[in-house]
């Protein structure tokens, strides 16, 4: 008993160091010199795959620019951040994802994501870690939606 | 006066960048000799197997993503999509069942629960087999010939679809009547292309190709 309350804590101890909770003003994107990052994406709600595809965004002056597509290439969402007045637009969203309640959660979750390094404090209902593989995880703990940004290499 | 010169311009163009591609526009009759051709052609098709090459024309961030992968097709309508790079996704409809592998785990669909995924397995498989040309349902359809390829271009009709894409295009090898080429618009300016290559026709394909196990 004693042996396996061990391993559980040894194993807990792991997990907690491979992912690090992140707290604003913490950068989350380093865009490097070609300002562009592409990661896999997965949105998940209710712990059931809701959607994965492909996040390509770009970091141009003041703003961010970024589209989510499924594997296909199919388009769930573009979105825009200004980052001088923290801003966030969604367009060409998908019908699924185009109803008002999930446009407003959705849009919500990206401008806390993007905003992060300009935030003052954490979000109650909001959580961001990433990994030592550099896997972001950001989670609405509300609602439930969880968005899980893994590097893609690039080609 | 000068604004209707450049108006007179503007209408032109169009015409202008078909005739630099040399697609010129076929009348019904020649329409269905060519599609007759293709529906000639793939009905002797048993099995497909090939490698696909994918590029997705971003318009808002003026940049693209390129993939690539597998194609499998078996008759009747046994299709694996298979991603190889830059990311792994496993798309398989096999028995009215839908099979995804992706970086989330497996998942499986009834195609008959969903009337959207009904329609894009339908579009897939027809696809592939040219059959798409035959039923007027799906979409409206206009054919072009030109030096490289015969052309088609299929406007949905379909609700489900229509939300999705403007335009599709397929191209079709001038000598064995082939799809060669997909090209599929979006409303917001967005394309993807894919493009077959080192096509093997009624080669052996398993069965167990379509299955995730």
């Amino acid at each position: 008993m004693t042996k396996f309350l061990a391993l559980i804590s040894m194993l807990a101890l792991s997990l907690a160091l491979s992912a690090k909770e992140l707290s604003p003003p913490d950068t989350i994107f380093h865009y490097g010199c070609e300002g562009s990052l592409r990661y896999a994406i997965a949105i998940n709600v209710n712990d059931d795959t809701s959607f994965t595809g492909i996040c390509i965004m770009k970091s141009m002056n003041v703003r961010v620019v970024g589209s989510v597509v499924n594997e296909f290439g199919i388009k769930a969402f573009d979105f825009i951040y200004d980052k001088s007045d923290g801003s966030l637009e969604l367009h060409n969203v998908i019908s699924f994802f185009d109803k008002r309640f999930v446009r407003r959660t959705v849009k919500g979750d990206w401008k806390y994501l993007l905003a992060f390094e300009a935030e003052e404090k954490k979000d109650r209902n909001r959580k961001v870690t990433v990994d030592n593989e550099g896997t972001i995880i950001l989670e609405n703990v509300k609602h439930h939606i969880r968005y899980i940004l893994s590097p893609l290499a690039s080609i | 006066m000068f604004n209707k010169i450049i108006f007179i311009i503007f209408l032109l163009l169009p015409l202008a960048l078909l005739a630099k591609n040399d697609l010129q526009r076929v009348d019904s009759h020649r329409q269905q000799i060519i599609i007759s051709r293709i529906n000639q052609s793939t009905s002797a098709i048993n099995t497909i197997c090939c490698d696909f090459e994918q590029t997705k024309f971003l318009s808002l961030l003026d940049d693209k993503l390129e993939s690539s992968g597998k194609m499998y097709f078996k008759q009747p309508q046994n299709l694996k999509w298979e991603y190889v790079n830059p990311y792994k996704y496993v798309f398989i409809i096999s028995e009215s069942k839908v099979s995804i592998r992706s970086m989330q785990g497996v998942e499986e669909i009834d195609v008959r629960s969903s009337r959207l995924f009904q329609e894009i397995v339908n579009i897939m498989v027809n696809s592939v087999t040219g059959k798409c040309l035959s039923d007027d349902s799906y979409f409206d359809i206009a054919m072009y010939d030109s030096d490289k390829a015969l052309v088609a271009r299929l406007i949905p009709r379909k609700k489900e679809v229509k939300r999705i894409f403007n335009v599709i295009t397929l191209y079709f090898d001038k000598e064995t009547f082939m799809l060669s080429k997909v090209e599929m618009e979006e409303e917001n300016g967005d394309l993807t292309r894919i493009s077959l290559k080192n096509v093997e026709v009624n080669v052996h394909v398993d069965d167990k190709v379509f299955s995730l196990d």
